[in-house]
């Protein structure tokens, strides 16, 4: 009896282990990996630990160099801005461009920026050109044209405690460019009607005050006066009192008489 | 510069307009005779929207030495396009007579006006038309010593043609 009862246990126990062993499986195909999700970049920016490790250098850096023009056809006024910028990650930079006329008014204004940022360690250099056009309202002369422009660089970090924080900065304030100056305007015709006029024997043409009609048309060109006039001259004597400039009228007498025949 | 005249005077006086007082001048006026030495180029007259006294003269010619606008016509409300287009010739026979560099003041009118057969078909005549209608919707502004009125400017070629004395008293 006790004999018999090893035996079970010994069957038992050898079921068991075979059971468990690789012989007892069959051979199956493994299953397909699930596609690993690929972990999204966080957006945030790199570790102060990053930093230590790569050895970033703290030689930060921004340069902005203006180039304020007219265009050729003197319909706009262009600043266009160059940033260099060195060990930042986050990089901004402002311009702005106004034309003023003679008197100082603004005719017209506008103003541009850029922004870069890299959520990564800092490049060693990059730099960036960007434009800001404003038009003269089709003033063509007489204008100055003013910029100025403005900037930042950051290297910014993330502490252990997700805090972000600038880790070195560089700013450029508002900085004003050199007035780009159009031509003056041409100046007003002296005068409306003849250019000069001598008075009194002075040799000196007389300027005008008068104003100018701009539309001051002129006859059809080829065609004459279709009119011949006759007229007497007569010669005035006058009395002027200097003291009230009245005139009194002594007399007249006809000088002669006139005709007018214009050319065919 | 006298020439040969290409209009007798007879017929001049048939198509006369009117006859009323011609010329003032202000001031003394020893050359106006004389021949202008250079030839006067285009110029800028101001017409002038102004009542005139005497009731036969419609337009009056005044240029002056000193002051500016230098050439004025004052037209008159009732002003027709011939009396413009006289009172413009006279203008430009006065420019040949004296130049442009005056050293006198001038008024005048026209004493006699004949239009050429040419006149009532003629692109001169629509733009003396236009210039009246120009005149008469403008809007009163202030002329230097003229005063706030009611003012336009017409720019005349170069005077071309040929002033004769017809009498010398």
């Amino acid at each position: 009896m006790r004999t018999r009862y090893l035996i079970v246990v010994a069957t038992i126990a050898t079921s068991g282990l075979t059971a468990c062993s690789d012989a007892a499986v069959d051979q199956v195909t493994a299953p397909p990996s699930a596609a690993t999700p690929v972990q999204p970049v966080a957006n945030t920016w790199p570790s102060v630990e990053e930093y230590e490790t790569n050895e970033i250098s703290s030689a930060i850096g921004i340069q902005i160099t203006p180039n304020p023009y007219f265009s050729a056809d003197t319909l706009t006024f262009v600043v266009e801005a160059q940033v260099k910028f060195q060990w930042a990650n986050d990089v901004g930079a402002t311009i702005w461009a106004s034309i003023i006329n003679r008197n100082g008014t603004v005719i017209n204004s506008s103003e541009a920026g850029m922004s870069y940022q890299r959520f990564g360690l800092p490049v060693a250099s990059g730099d960036t050109t960007f434009v800001v056009r404003v038009s003269t309202n089709r003033i063509k002369c007489g204008l100055t044209g003013k910029a100025a422009y403005a900037g930042h660089a950051y290297t910014k970090a993330i502490d252990t405690k997700l805090l972000v924080f600038n880790l070195w900065e560089q700013e450029v304030g508002k900085t004003n460019a050199p007035d780009v100056v159009l031509p003056d305007c041409p100046e007003e015709p002296e005068t409306c009607e003849p250019v000069s006029r001598v008075i009194g024997g002075a040799p000196a043409a007389l300027p005008s005050t008068s104003g100018c009609d701009d539309e001051a048309p002129a006859p059809p060109s080829g065609t004459s006066e279709p009119v011949e006039v006759c007229y007497v001259i007569w010669r005035e004597f006058w009395i002027i009192d200097l003291t009230t400039y009245q005139r009194t009228l002594l007399y007249a007498y006809p000088v002669g008489l006139y005709c007018f025949v214009p050319e065919e | 510069m006298p020439s040969t005249p290409t209009a007798p005077v007879s017929t001049m006086h048939r198509h006369a307009c009117g006859l009323t007082l011609a010329i003032t001048l202000l001031a003394g006026l020893s050359q106006t005779t004389e021949a202008q030495q250079i030839p006067p180029g285009s110029t800028r007259v101001t017409l002038v929207a102004r009542a005139l006294a005497a009731r036969s003269q419609r337009t009056e010619v005044v240029r002056r030495a000193q002051q500016t606008p230098q050439n004025v016509v004052f037209v008159d409300q009732n002003a027709t396009p011939e009396d413009l287009a006289s009172a413009l010739a006279l203008l430009q026979a006065l420019r040949i007579q004296n130049g442009d560099q005056l050293q006198s003041d001038f008024r005048a009118k026209p004493e006699m006006v004949r239009m050429r057969p040419s006149w009532t078909q003629s692109a001169y005549r629509d733009w003396i038309i236009e210039q009246l209608v120009r005149l008469r919707l403008a809007t009163p502004s202030a002329h230097g010593d003229l005063g706030l009125v009611s003012a336009v400017q017409v720019t005349l070629p170069a005077a071309k043609g040929t002033v004769t004395a017809r009498s010398q008293p």
